[in-house]
């Protein structure tokens, strides 16, 4: 078993390393394991096929800038996900 | 303390400045560690991600500025608990993990989704025989099971499965019946095996459809079935292909809906029956890295046994192996202590160099037997003889390898 900062760590350094697919796959297990609230899995879905459209195509500025807001929000999902698992 | 946060900064900084490409770990290393917010490492993983992507030196160049400038911000205002952040932010205590070796009875511990003792099933018109199979199946594990073809992992998955009965002994389900269960109820125990068979029934209709059709039988509708599909969809890679059908699918893409419509419905026993078969190396990978992280899932944990001839593909994802020989258990023991009580090393080979060839150029290494079997060479050396000094040996010796593996702690040995 492992806590839920490790495994949002785990998938901090897959996003760091630019391994999205996986830290996305990732994040879907952390939501599934950590989470009742179903807007996050909702919410998650959409990052999701955001990120993964954006990590496809070739970045000019303003993609980047995008992909960028896109990981933020995604990891600021994670955080909440982990702040509402441990209360 | 403050000091020690002050030089960290200052070396990654230097760093960052002579070799950033290398840097950028320890820039995340260090917000981990002491950033006071969480904007602060979201910062820093995207920066690092950033910069693996760029390609102009400019942009590279102003990527390395706001990264210098970020350690300095947490620098000047690090955490004040300087635990590690896994650590840190944990507010409970961290779950119990349970013991490898627990000394409760099978029948307390509910961890045990499946426990065999002293299968034996004979077949007469083959004269084929299972004899004396014991094991136990955990939550959270992968058990490996290995073998020629023919040596009865079939046979032992259909008995595991309740499709084939045992002339003898027993099987018993703790995980599945609930520890104070006092009858044996087939009934209920199927409902949560799910049983991948090597060979892949046909199925109609498209791949979202029956996803929904295996959950709605299993007596989840409406939203939460709609939830559950999407989930397994993405999860496993399967939106592109979702609304496709059984014969416009790929094997790959066969056996990740096989997959997800065993996993859509949350099983508590997986048993899969050589998957690996028809797959590329990268495909394997995929789908027994995605097994071992949905194994361990912490809320829907499940015990997985899988099959396969691909022996260091599944000796690198399993916590147990079982090696079959004739029916029999040869080996069945955790992976990583395989070869533990070894006394000697073994390693395979191949190359286009005669067997007398090898034996002349390898004069100064010391080693027990070098034999041929057909299909590579395989060396076995004293215990000191590492696998560097092998690789080292056949440099100086000019000998050209197109393959060679240490095979000291796989089942690959039992094989030979």
């Amino acid at each position: 078993m492992k806590n839920t900062a490790h495994r949002k760590e785990e998938i901090q350094l897959l996003v760091a390393a630019n391994n999205l697919p996986k830290a996305l796959n990732r994040s879907m297990d952390f939501i599934r394991d950590f989470s009742s609230n179903r807007e996050h899995m909702q919410l998650l879905m959409r990052l999701r096929n955001a990120i993964l459209q954006q990590d496809s195509k070739n970045n000019n500025s303003g993609q980047l800038e995008t992909q960028n807001k896109q990981l933020y929000e995604l990891l600021e999902l994670l955080d909440v996900v982990e702040a509402n698992a441990l209360n | 303390m403050e000091q020690n946060i002050q030089h960290r900064a200052t070396q990654i900084n230097d760093a960052l400045s002579k070799d950033a490409a290398t840097a950028t770990g320890g820039l995340v290393e260090f917000a981990m560690q002491y950033a006071g917010n969480n904007h602060q490492i979201h910062r820093a993983l995207v920066l690092k991600l950033n910069y693996s992507n760029a390609t102009d030196p400019r942009e590279r160049q102003q990527l390395v500025k706001e990264m210098q400038s970020l350690v300095e911000a947490i620098s000047d205002d690090p955490v004040e608990d300087l635990r590690p952040a896994s650590q840190r932010s944990s507010g409970r205590p961290m779950p119990i993990a349970l013991e490898e070796d627990a000394p409760n009875a099978v029948s307390d511990d509910p961890d045990i989704v499946c426990e065999a003792v002293g299968l034996q099933k004979k077949f007469k018109r083959s004269s084929f025989s299972l004899t004396d199979v014991s094991a136990q199946f955990r939550l959270g594990e992968i058990t490996g099971v290995v073998g020629e073809n023919g040596n009865g992992k079939t046979t032992m998955f259909r008995i595991l499965v309740g499709e084939l009965a045992a002339d003898s002994g027993t099987l018993s389900y703790p995980g599945l019946l609930g520890v104070n269960a006092t009858s044996f109820d087939w009934g209920t125990v199927k409902q949560q095996i799910a049983f991948i068979s090597q060979d892949l029934p046909r199925w109609f209709g498209s791949v979202r459809d029956n996803l929904h059709y295996e959950l709605a039988v299993h007596g989840i509708k409406g939203k939460e079935n709609d939830e559950e599909v999407d989930y397994i969809i993405y999860r496993l890679g399967l939106e592109e292909h979702q609304n496709k059908s059984w014969s416009q699918l790929s094997g790959g893409y066969k056996l990740r809906f096989a997959l997800a419509r065993a996993l859509v419905w949350k099983p508590k026993f997986l048993v899969i029956d050589e998957p690996l078969a028809n797959l590329d190396i990268k495909a394997q990978l995929v789908i027994l890295n995605d097994l071992r992280d949905l194994a361990n899932s912490y809320r829907y944990p499940l015990s997985i046994v899988i099959s396969s001839q691909h022996l260091h593909e599944i000796e690198n994802v399993s916590d147990r192996i079982i090696f079959l020989r004739d029916g029999a258990v040869v080996y069945i023991g955790k992976t990583s202590d395989l070869g533990k009580e070894r006394d000697e090393n073994t390693f395979e080979f191949k190359t286009k160099l005669t067997l007398e060839a090898i034996e002349q150029r390898l004069g100064k290494i010391e080693y027990y037997n070098l034999e041929n079997t057909g299909q590579e060479y395989m060396l076995t050396t004293p215990l000191h003889v590492k696998q560097n000094d092998i690789l080292k040996a056949f440099i100086e010796a000019d000998i050209e390898v197109d393959y060679f593996r240490n095979i000291s702690q796989s089942t690959k040995k039992l094989f030979v």
